[in-house]
């Protein structure tokens, strides 16, 4: 019983907020505002299903916002080269992924905490990310370039049509296959998941990978949603991408979190804040309420664990 | 008639739903050593939590020396002089033995603030008059779990004035710390303290307790004089059943030699250890802890690897830099530490049972969940590990069920050596025998067991031939037929 009102509790929540905001908003309801808030939510909901991976393995990755900054720019500069959109993402995801490896493994072989290693790696992507711009945005891009974040396919946003690929991608991952086995075990408990024989830095290795991969796809999203490579994009995106995760039911204790939940976690932010536009309830209040919302939700699910053991 | 020290009446708890103890009445006299037994889960380590204020009852009563004593945290315990040390190590491992000793009633000056010195020096005095060779200023990390228990102890001495609980305080100990933790528990008890100890082991409430009390499933089944009862009486009223010979018979091993060690040596650890393990034999190890058994079978498992030294598997010679290679050349390794390297706690139970061998039932990366599901709940069931449901976190089952699931894991993966470290550690006496025969099973079957065991009737009833070690060397094999608890003790010492 107290395990299923665990699971559900952050979906209710979010159909509470929805009826509340159908009720309270006549403009809540509308295609136009949904897909806004769709595309808004998009990045940080794509972002977060990879940092799923890496805090159900224990770890965390601070740099994924730079991460955004550095591979939209690289996005923009191949875009600029006339390498094409497709060539272009392929290649913002490529660096993503390659970021990430740097990030998994300066963890494993450094040995050094996580939350040490990509705060360093925040900086040193980001501060990578001025250099190779000098600060200057990567403008003058050919506009089919935009269409990956604010085309449609079938009247259906393509930013949606990526979440829903990496959403699946990623589910599929966790519940089928080794390395989604082996990020629980992990985070669970290393030193047992050492006795079982898994390689524990080839696997922390592919997962902040993963996370960085999907951070990459992300900054080409954000590139494209303004047809610009910003070398700023993405500042302070880890923050929301690891709340997301953790309303969604994910600890920062390592062997929990699911693709759905931090879905889902990801969607009370975005209507949380889009809410508080449509009710013209002040920006500076709305960061009162998400940081509140954070907490609670955290405190919940530690009261729960509380009263199982 | 004088009146009894503390009483429990009508102890009555539940967990969701789940009734744990049901009104329980249990009374400690001064001066005595007050046995309390049952199997994991009969409740024995709820009701102690209870009186020293870790869980609340949901009714009942508790009187000290006839006065109603209310019980609303472990502070109010400590206040009323009752201590416990816990079967769990509970210690914070970046604080010193000092401050752990009087964790939450630190010394203070009279300006407020923490008198430190007086901190180590009234902590260096406990730690010595009972002969513990621990210094006050070392770090708790720095320990052996078998010295944190020592701390564990200091700490309850240092508070207890009238009622100490003891649950398994020798289940890390090696012979002569358990020896010298019953000559803490004769004073303590001349002092007119009440000891309440929980254990498994029918030697030690033989030779302590005075008076006994048998909880089985959340009641009280027995209490009396120790004298009124014997060895099976207990045993039928812990179990619900005759238990009668915990130890089976041993099938004779084969002449192969399966796993061959040659002066082994890891620097610090252990020394030359050469051995050679047959097919279908159980090698017990004996000794002390920190003889350097555990770093044997770790360097032999690829956790620690060994800085020289040989090991050959059937012949081959083999040298497992990672455990991933030793898992897939047969070897499993269930460990003494089964909370910090055993079980992965968030993970379901089936999940613990198959993670050593996912490549057994993986085509490519993609898992085979139906075939997981199929062959643990074999082992499920084969090794009767009780649990509501086979998807529900290990973390939540108890200590024997969750051994019982950890044993299943080198079952699942195949292993044909299996490394025990104390595998009946904190395992009641039903498990107990399960895991004898399931041990025996595996020998039969053609599999080898290495078995490093504190426990000297485990060891002399479950193995072909005893090795002991002292100080980091192999210095004597024994055929176990014949040999005494006295002959291992001389080696070991």
């Amino acid at each position: 019983m107290r395990d299923l009102l665990k699971k559900f509790l952050p979906f209710a929540t979010l159909i509470v907020l929805f009826i509340g905001l159908t009720i309270a908003s006549p403009y809540f309801l509308t295609v136009g505002n949904l897909s806004s808030v769709i595309r808004q939510t998009t990045v940080i909901t794509i972002m977060a299903i990879g940092m799923t991976v890496v805090i159900a393995s224990g770890g965390i990755d601070l740099s994924v916002g730079s991460m955004v900054g550095l591979t939209g720019v690289c996005g923009a500069m191949l875009i600029s080269s006339h390498y094409g959109t497709f060539v272009a993402l392929l290649g913002a995801i490529l660096i993503g992924a390659i970021c990430g490896t740097v990030n998994g493994t300066a963890v494993v072989l450094l040995k050094i905490p996580p939350f040490i290693a990509t705060l360093g790696a925040l900086g040193i992507y980001r501060g990578l990310t001025l250099l190779i711009t000098g600060g200057i945005p990567i403008a003058n891009l050919t506009h089919d370039f935009g269409v990956l974040a604010n085309g449609n396919v079938l009247q259906i946003p393509i930013p949606l049509l990526f979440l829903v690929a990496v959403g699946i991608g990623v589910h599929l991952i966790l519940k089928y296959t080794k390395l989604g086995r082996y990020a629980y075990a992990i985070g669970s408990n290393k030193e047992a998941a050492r006795c079982s024989g898994i390689r524990i830095g080839l696997y922390t290795g592919l997962i902040y990978a993963l996370s960085g991969a999907l951070a990459g796809m992300s900054g080409m999203i954000e590139a494209a949603r303004l047809v610009t490579g910003q070398p700023t994009a993405g500042d302070g995106y880890e923050l929301r991408v690891i709340a997301a995760v953790v309303i969604g039911g994910g600890s920062l204790n390592g062997g929990q979190g699911t693709v759905i939940g931090t879905i889902i976690g990801s969607m009370i932010m975005g209507l949380l804040s889009n809410g508080c536009n449509l009710l013209g309830i002040s920006p500076f209040l709305q960061q009162v309420i998400i940081g509140a919302v954070i907490v609670m939700a955290v405190s919940f699910d530690e009261f729960q664990r509380r009263r199982m053991a | 008639m004088p009146e009894p020290l503390l009483q429990m009446t009508a102890v009555t708890k539940s967990f969701g739903g789940n009734c744990v103890l049901s009104a329980i009445d249990i009374s400690l006299w001064p001066h005595e050593v007050h046995a309390l037994v049952g199997e994991n889960g009969a409740g024995k380590s709820t009701l102690m939590k209870i009186l020293n204020g870790v869980y609340t009852m949901d009714s009942g009563e508790i009187l000290l020396a006839g006065a109603e004593l209310r019980i609303t945290g472990p502070h109010d315990a400590r206040q009323a002089g009752i201590s416990m040390i816990f079967q769990e190590q509970i210690l914070a491992n970046d604080l010193t033995v000092a401050e752990n000793i009087f964790l939450g009633m630190e010394p203070t000056r009279p300006s407020g603030l923490l008198d430190n010195r007086r901190l180590n020096q009234q902590a260096q005095e406990i730690l010595e008059r009972h002969h513990f060779p621990l210094l006050a200023g070392t770090r708790v990390s720095r320990l052996t779990r078998a010295e944190k228990q020592l701390v564990e102890i200091a700490r309850a001495l240092a508070t207890a004035a009238r009622v100490i609980v003891m649950d398994e305080p020798t289940a890390v100990l090696s012979q002569k710390e358990s020896e010298e933790l019953f000559r803490i528990i004769a004073e303590l008890k001349a002092k007119g303290l009440a000891i309440v100890y929980i254990s498994h082991r029918m030697e030690e409430l033989e030779l302590l307790a005075d008076r006994v009390t048998i909880l089985r499933d959340g009641k009280r089944v027995f209490t009396g004089a120790k004298s009124e009862i014997d060895q099976q009486g207990i045993i039928r009223h812990m179990v619900g059943r005759d238990i009668h010979e915990l130890y089976p018979e041993l099938p004779a091993p084969a002449a192969e030699t399966v796993l061959e060690v040659r002066g082994l040596t890891c620097s610090g650890e252990y020394r030359d250890i050469s051995f050679e393990l047959h097919r279908g034999e159980i090698l017990g190890l004996a000794g002390l802890v920190g003889a350097g058994r555990t770093a044997v079978a770790r360097g032999i498992f690829g956790l620690d690897p060994p800085s020289s030294g040989s090991i050959s598997l059937r012949g081959k010679p083999v040298g497992f830099r990672s455990t991933s290679d030793s898992i897939a050349a047969g070897i499993g390794y269930l460990t003494e530490d089964r909370k910090a390297i055993g079980i992965l706690p968030d993970l379901a139970v089936t999940e613990n049972i198959s993670i050593a061998a996912l490549d057994s039932m993986s085509n490519g990366p993609v898992l085979n969940l139906s075939d997981e599901a199929r062959r643990c709940a074999d082992l499920v069931k084969k090794l009767n590990i009780k649990a509501r449901s086979s998807s529900m976190p290990i973390g939540r089952l108890s200590g024997g069920n969750q051994q019982k699931a950890l044993l299943a894991r080198w079952l699942f993966a195949g292993s044909t050596i299996l490394l025990l470290d104390e595998p009946t550690q904190g395992v009641d006496l039903g498990t107990r025998a399960e895991i004898y025969l399931l041990m025996k099973e595996i020998v039969a079957s053609g599999g080898s067991i290495l078995m490093i065991s504190s426990d000297l009737p485990e060891l002399l009833g479950m193995s072909h031939r005893i090795g002991v070690m002292r100080r980091g060397q192999l210095v004597t094999m024994l055929p176990a037929a014949g040999a005494t608890q006295e002959q291992v003790m001389q080696y070991a010492a």
